[in-house]
């Protein structure tokens, strides 16, 4: 549908199968980036109505541009933030992510049987990997606090996370593919 | 970083490392600052897996916490142990449903004969007081106080309920209800007494 610059737009009908098809993705990396589920939503919905104003333009790859298009508006958004943060450069960034993971796997950007398989790879994990990850991101302590509670160097709880990531992702990389 | 690298990277896992690390708020400033321009666009050490690491990051995070969330409520929902205990609380509820239905019901059976003098009261011309074509209160006094009533000292010894199967609070004191029917047939015979005088 040409615009007002005589441009065609890309059909809503295909911005709908975009999102479809990236919307998990997108919601993940800016949760990444902006460590807040509440705004990495409202960030997501600017995104794909860039996509439904701007898409057309894009002249490389639809999900490169979308990344490139997520990033720019999550600066954005962090611009305004760490202004009325009063000058606090690092806010954004000083804190885990917030929220809770919704229960709802499109909200949590994975699907339940992602949930399974992931569940299933924890459990082939040596006990000590597992002990690990379940209080890096069950819990959310920091490494330094684990190491403590456990007390074993922090080399060694760094060691056995990044082990335990590999693994896990390696048992679903086809998951994350898809 | 050279394209070699970044393949290198990407091969043994580092960039799937940076990438939780950044995630997870366990970088210096530095480092913060050197991940994000490589999620940056505008800048020439932009890489798109580096993005992608970083989803990927958030999922498979999201994806911990769910598992993990779960197998707490699933080993609470379905230990073998918590259905073993609501079984038994169920059979012992229906057993001491079964046994109060029975009582009830052999209270009701004993009023029958001598409820026929009752009868007649419904039948004069006196205000209806109660539903029931009788006042069972005086029978349910009589059926309490008859202790060596086989039937009824059968129930109370549990006969019909094993005493092992009583709950703690199960007392012999008189029941409510039993009060009620006391005050209920007191106060008809009071208001019975001020119509006749």
């Amino acid at each position: 549908m040409p615009n007002s610059d005589g441009e065609d737009r890309i059909e809503p009908d295909s911005v709908a199968d975009l999102y479809r098809q990236h919307a998990g993705e997108m919601r993940a990396f800016l949760t990444g980036v902006l460590r807040d589920r509440e705004l990495a939503d409202e960030v997501l919905q600017s995104v794909f109505r860039k996509a439904l104003e701007k898409g057309h333009t894009a002249t490389e790859n639809i999900r490169s541009w979308l990344f490139k298009v997520a990033w720019n508006e999550a600066m954005l958004v962090r611009r305004v933030q760490n202004r009325r943060a009063s000058g606090l450069q690092k806010a954004a960034r000083s804190r885990g992510v917030s929220g809770e993971v919704p229960e709802e796997s499109e909200s949590a950007a994975v699907r339940q049987e992602t949930v399974d398989q992931v569940r299933r790879a924890i459990h082939l994990l040596p006990i000590e990997q597992q002990i690990i990850v379940r209080m890096r991101i069950y819990e959310e302590k920091k490494f330094a606090v684990i190491a403590e509670e456990l007390g074993v160097p922090l080399g060694t709880v760094l060691s056995r996370m990044r082990a335990a990531i590999m693994k896990l992702e390696k048992s679903l990389g086809q998951h994350f593919d898809e | 970083m050279s394209e070699v690298m970044k393949q290198s990277e990407q091969n043994d896992g580092s960039l799937s490392w940076l990438a939780f690390r950044y995630v997870s708020d366990e970088m210096s400033d530095a480092e913060v600052d050197e991940f994000e321009s490589r999620l940056n666009p505008d800048t020439p050490a932009f890489e798109l897996a580096a993005c992608e690491a970083v989803a990927r990051t958030v999922q498979l995070n999201d994806a911990v916490v769910l598992a993990s969330k779960p197998v707490v409520q699933c080993v609470a929902e379905h230990s073998p142990l918590i259905e073993t205990i609501r079984r038994d609380v169920v059979a012992r509820r229906v057993s001491l449903l079964a046994a109060s239905i029975t009582v009830l019901a052999v209270g009701w059976a004993l009023t029958l004969p001598t409820s026929s003098p009752r009868l007649e009261v419904v039948e004069s011309p006196a205000p209806p007081q109660a539903e029931y074509p009788f006042d069972l209160s005086g029978e349910l006094v009589q059926l309490w106080a008859n202790s060596d009533d086989e039937l009824v000292a059968s129930v109370e010894e549990g006969q019909l309920l094993p005493a092992d199967d009583l709950p703690e609070h199960f007392s012999t004191d008189v029941p409510d209800w039993l009060l009620a029917a006391l005050q209920s047939r007191d106060a008809s015979s009071v208001s019975s007494e001020l119509m006749e005088n």
